[in-house]
C-alpha cells in the first residue's frame, strides 16, 4: 500500500494535533495519556540522540576508517579505542578505577579549554568592558553623550559591585555570638539584591515569553489543521 | 549482669569464678579468700597426705613428698640423688659449701619455699643465703678460691677495694666502714653517708614497709611525747598498738594450679590482680554554662532531625484547577482573537541596535558564500527560535548564502533541518539540501570539540549527515578555519552554550562576523557581551521582539510578525491577570488581618 506524501503529511499532522491536545490536557491534572505522551517524547529524543551519535561520531570516526583501511586505522585508533573501552569499566564498581585515566583525560582537557576560554573570553573582556564605560574618548568615538555614558557606567559599576557584595559570605562573630557580615558589605549586598531581582525577573519573564511563543505556534498549528480539515470536508 | 574481669587477659568471667576461664589466672587474690565466709573451706589446712592433682609433674610431686617428709622431721636422703645431674659449676659449689649445700639445690629451694613470704612482716634471709651488695648469694657464689673470677688486685681502685663486697676475698668477718673512708670518684657523698657502717659485710635484709612504719611510729611517738608533754596522738597510738601486736599470719596452702598443696608459696598473681575499686567517674561534666547550652542545642538539633516531619499535602501547594483553567482560557482567547481577527494591526517601529548590527553583518555576505549556522537549542524551544531567526535566515536565503548547519546538541541536527525547511516553506524559497545548504550534524566534545572545530573544521567534521564531503566543493574549498566563513550565526536558548561559543570564538573570528540569535530568556546574560563600548559579538537578535524588528526592517512578513498581535494580547492579558492576582491577594490578606484584629478585640 503506497501512501501519497499528502496523506502521510496529513496523518502526521493528525498525530501531532492529538499529541498537542494531550499535552494541553495537563491543565486538568496529571493523567495516563499525558504521561504516555511525555514518555513518547523522551523515548524518541533518546533514540534519535543515539542514532545521531552513531551516525555522526562512531561510524565516521571509528567504523568507516577501520573498514576502509584496517591496518593504518588500527594503529591510529588503538589508543583512543583503548581509552574508550576503559570507560566500560565504570559500569563495574570493583573495576571502576580502570576508567579513571580516560575520565581524567577528558576532564583535564575539558577543564583546560573551558577555563582558558572563560578567562580570555569572559573574565577579562567583562572587566575591561566595565572599565571602558568611563572612557570618555571611547564615548566620543561611539557618539555617546558623556553624561549619559557616565550615568550608565555608574549604574553598571554600582550594580557590579553590589551584586558581587551580595555573594560575599565572609562573616565575623558579633558580640552576641552571631555570625554577621560587616556593615558596609551588608549595605552593599542589600543594594545588590535589587539588581539581582531585576535580572532574575527579566530571565523569568523571558521564560514566560518563550512559553507564550510556543503556545502561539501550537495554536496556529491547530488553526491551520482545522482550516485544512474544513477545506477537505 | 555483673562480671569479673581477669586482671591478666582482661576478659570477662562469671562473677563467682575464682579462675579466669581463658587464661586460668586467679581472679580472687589470696587475701580475699580469708575474708569471704563462703570461701573459708578453701583455706582450711588440707591434709598433707592429699593426693596431688593428676597433671602435676613428677618433679613437683617429689618436691611435695620432700616437703611432707620434712614436716615430719624426716628427710629422705634419696631425694638428693638428682644432685648428680647438676652441672659441674653447681656441684663444685655444693661440695665446697659443706653441710648446707650437701642437700642439694632442691632442698634449698624447698627450704626457701617454707620461709615467710616476702610480703610477710618478718623477712629473713632464706636459709643460709645472704644477699651481697653485688647481688649474689653465698650459696650461688662459687668458691672464693676460684682464681678465674678474681680480678687483679692492682687493677682495682682504692675505693673499690674498700667496698664491703671484698670480703669474698676472705675478709668477710672483718668489720670496717662501708667505703673505708674512700669516696668513689663518681659519687659525691654526704658526710653522714660516710659514717654509715655495717656491722657485717653482709647486707641485712631491708626492712619491710611495716617495720619501717613501726619504727617511724615509735620515733614519731617519742618525739610527739616529748613535744606534747607525755601525750601521744590517737592515730600514733593505734599504729603503736598494731606494731606491738602484729597479726599472726596463717600459713596458706595453694589450692589451685600446678602448685596446689604447697604452703607459703608466693602468690602467683601480682598485686594488680587484687580486685580494685572502679574508677570514680564524676557525675557532672566539667563544662562551662555556654558549652552546656551549646551541647543542649546540639542534642536538640539531633533529636529534631530524628523526628518525622509532617509533609505538606500536595494538594495545598497545587493551584486550584479552576483557576488554572480560567487562566488558560483567557490566554487561549487572547491568542485566538489576536491571530484570527488581528484587532490591533501594527509593527514594532523602534529600531534595536543589536538588530541593526546584525543586519550590517549580514549585508557583507555575498551570494554562495559559506555561512555557518549553529543550531544549539532543544526541541521544546523550536517555536521561539524559529520565530527569532526567521528574519535573518530568510534574508540569508534571499541573498543566496550557502548555509552550513552545525550543532553541539545531538537533537540539534534535526532541529536545524526542520528550521530550514520551515523557513523555506514560509519564506517561499527554494533552498535545496546539498545545493544551498548542508548539515554537518552533531559536534561532540562540548568546549573541546568547539575548539577543535574552530581550528580545523575539515578534520573535525569531514562529512555531512548524508555522508557527503562538502569541503571540496566550490563554496567550501577556501574554508580552512572558522574565520574563513563569511558569517557565523549562533542560535541558542541555553546561556551556557552561548557563553561557550562566545568564549571559544573570541580571538578566532572577527567580531563583526559573529551574530547571535537568542531566546528572550537568556538575553540578559548575552547582552553584556554585546552592549559595551567594545562588544565581543557583531549583532544580537533576542526574542520575538528582536525577530519582529528584524522582519520589519527587512520588509518581510515572517513568523514573528505573524505572532506579534497575538503575542501582544497574551502579554497584556498576563499583565492584567498578574495585577488582578496581586489585588486579590492583597485584599485577601487585608481582610484576614482585619478579621484577626476583630477577633482579638
Amino acid at each position: 500500500m503506497n501512501l501519497s506524501a499528502d496523506w502521510l503529511n496529513f496523518t502526521m499532522m493528525l498525530v501531532s494535533a492529538m499529541l498537542t491536545l494531550i499535552i494541553f490536557s495537563y491543565i486538568f491534572g496529571d493523567h495516563f495519556l499525558f504521561r504516555l505522551a511525555v514518555a513518547l517524547f523522551i523515548g524518541v529524543s533518546a533514540a534519535f540522540g543515539c542514532l545521531t551519535v552513531y551516525h555522526s561520531v562512531l561510524y565516521p570516526s571509528l567504523i568507516q576508517p577501520i573498514l576502509q583501511n584496517p591496518i593504518q586505522s588500527w594503529i591510529t585508533l588503538a589508543i583512543p579505542l583503548m581509552l574508550s573501552w576503559l570507560l566500560f569499566f565504570k559500569l563495574s564498581q570493583r573495576w571502576s578505577f580502570m576508567g579513571n585515566p580516560s575520565l581524567a583525560l577528558m576532564a583535564g582537557v575539558g577543564a583546560a579549554t573551558v577555563v582558558g576560554g572563560a578567562i580570555k573570553g569572559t573574565l577579562f573582556p567583562q572587566i575591561f568592558a566595565s572599565i571602558n564605560q568611563f572612557d570618555l574618548q571611547a564615548m566620543k568615538t561611539a557618539s555617546i553623550n558623556p553624561i549619559v555614558g557616565l550615568i550608565e557606567g555608574g549604574v553598571i559599576l554600582i550594580g557590579t559591585i553590589t551584586t558581587l557584595a551580595y555573594f560575599h559570605f565572609g562573616a565575623h562573630p558579633s558580640s552576641e555570638g552571631k555570625l554577621q557580615r560587616t556593615i558596609w558589605i551588608e549595605t552593599l549586598s542589600w543594594i545588590g539584591q535589587f539588581f539581582i531581582a531585576v535580572a532574575l525577573g527579566w530571565i523569568f519573564s523571558g521564560i514566560l515569553r518563550a512559553g507564550y511563543i510556543a503556545f502561539l505556534e501550537r495554536v496556529r498549528f491547530m488553526i491551520e489543521l482545522i482550516l485544512n480539515l474544513l477545506r477537505v470536508i | 549482669m555483673e562480671t569479673r574481669f581477669c586482671p591478666m587477659c582482661g576478659r570477662s568471667n562469671q562473677p563467682d569464678a575464682e579462675e579466669c576461664e581463658f587464661c586460668h589466672a586467679r581472679l580472687i587474690p589470696l587475701g580475699e579468700f580469708e575474708k569471704g565466709p563462703e570461701n573459708e573451706s578453701i583455706f582450711v589446712d588440707l591434709p598433707l597426705e592429699q593426693e596431688p592433682q593428676p597433671e602435676v609433674p613428677e618433679w613437683l610431686k617429689d618436691l611435695r613428698d620432700l616437703k611432707l617428709d620434712e614436716t615430719e622431721g624426716e628427710v629422705d636422703e634419696g631425694i638428693i640423688e638428682p644432685v648428680e645431674d647438676l652441672p659441674e659449676w653447681l656441684k663444685s659449689g655444693d661440695d665446697q659449701e659443706g653441710s648446707q649445700s650437701s642437700k642439694g639445690s632442691e632442698i634449698l629451694f624447698s627450704e626457701s619455699l617454707k620461709k615467710e613470704s616476702i610480703i610477710g612482716p618478718e623477712v629473713k634471709p632464706v636459709g643460709s643465703v645472704a644477699i651481697t651488695p653485688a647481688g649474689n648469694t653465698e650459696n650461688q657464689r662459687p668458691n672464693s678460691s676460684s682464681d678465674e673470677d678474681k680480678l687483679p688486685e692492682a687493677d682495682l681502685p682504692d675505693w673499690l677495694k674498700a667496698m664491703p663486697g671484698q670480703e669474698w676475698e676472705g675478709e668477710s668477718d672483718k668489720e670496717e666502714d662501708f667505703f673505708g673512708g674512700v669516696v668513689p670518684p663518681f659519687v659525691d657523698f654526704d658526710e653522714s653517708l660516710l659514717n654509715i657502717g655495717l656491722s657485717d659485710s653482709r647486707i641485712e635484709p631491708e626492712e619491710t614497709a611495716e617495720e619501717r612504719l613501726t619504727l617511724s611510729a615509735h620515733s614519731a611517738a617519742g618525739e610527739a611525747e616529748e613535744e606534747l608533754g607525755g601525750k601521744i596522738p590517737e592515730d600514733l597510738e593505734d599504729i603503736l598498738e598494731k606494731s606491738k601486736h602484729p597479726e599472726t599470719e596463717e600459713k596458706r596452702i595453694e589450692v589451685a594450679g600446678p602448685l596446689a598443696g604447697l604452703e607459703d608459696i608466693l602468690p602467683v598473681e601480682p598485686f594488680i590482680a587484687e580486685e580494685k575499686k572502679g574508677i570514680e567517674i564524676l557525675s557532672t561534666l566539667l563544662v562551662s554554662e555556654k558549652q552546656r547550652k551549646h551541647a543542649e542545642l546540639f542534642e536538640q538539633l539531633i533529636a529534631d532531625e530524628g523526628k518525622p516531619k509532617p509533609i505538606k499535602s500536595a494538594a495545598a501547594e497545587r493551584s486550584s484547577p479552576g483557576l488554572r483553567i480560567f487562566i488558560f482560557l483567557i490566554i487561549l482567547a487572547a491568542s485566538l482573537f489576536g491571530m484570527l481577527f488581528n484587532p490591533f494591526p501594527g509593527k514594532p517601529t523602534a529600531m534595536n541596535v543589536g538588530v541593526f548590527d546584525a543586519m550590517q553583518a549580514l549585508a557583507k555576505v555575498s551570494p554562495r558564500s559559506p555561512v555557518l549556522l549553529i543550531v544549539d537549542y532543544e526541541a521544546g524551544d523550536f517555536a521561539e527560535m524559529q520565530t527569532v531567526g526567521f528574519g535573518l535566515i530568510d534574508q540569508l536565503m534571499v541573498k543566496g548564502a550557502y548555509l552550513v548547519l552545525l550543532s553541539t546538541n545531538p537533537l540539534g541536527a534535526l532541529q536545524g533541518d526542520r528550521l530550514i525547511r520551515q523557513i523555506n516553506l514560509y519564506g517561499d524559497h527554494e533552498y535545496k539540501e546539498q545545493t544551498n545548504w548542508v548539515n554537518l550534524g552533531y559536534l561532540p566534545g562540548s568546549a573541546a570539540g568547539i575548539q577543535q572545530f574552530i581550528q580545523s573544521p575539515r578534520n573535525t567534521l569531514p562529512v555531512t549527515t548524508n555522508s557527503q564531503n562538502i569541503w571540496a566543493g566550490d563554496e567550501m574549498k577556501n574554508v580552512q578555519k572558522i574565520g574563513d566563513f563569511a558569517l557565523v550565526v549562533v542560535m541558542t536558548e541555553n546561556a551556557s552554550h552561548a557563553r561557550t561559543w562566545i568564549e571559544q570564538l573570541n580571538g578566532n573570528i572577527a567580531q563583526n562576523q559573529m551574530v547571535f540569535l537568542v531566546s528572550s530568556q537568556i538575553e540578559p546574560i548575552v547582552e553584556p557581551y554585546y552592549a559595551t563600548i567594545s562588544p565581543q559579538i557583531g549583532g544580537l537578535v533576542a526574542g520575538i521582539n528582536g525577530g519582529a524588528i528584524y522582519e520589519t526592517q527587512a520588509g518581510r512578513n515572517g513568523l514573528a510578525l505573524m505572532y506579534w498581535e497575538a503575542y501582544g494580547l497574551i502579554v497584556s492579558s498576563s499583565v492584567v491577570l498578574i495585577l488582578f492576582g496581586v489585588l486579590v491577594n492583597t485584599f485577601g490578606k487585608f481582610r484576614q488581618s482585619n478579621s484577626k484584629k476583630t477577633e482579638g478585640k
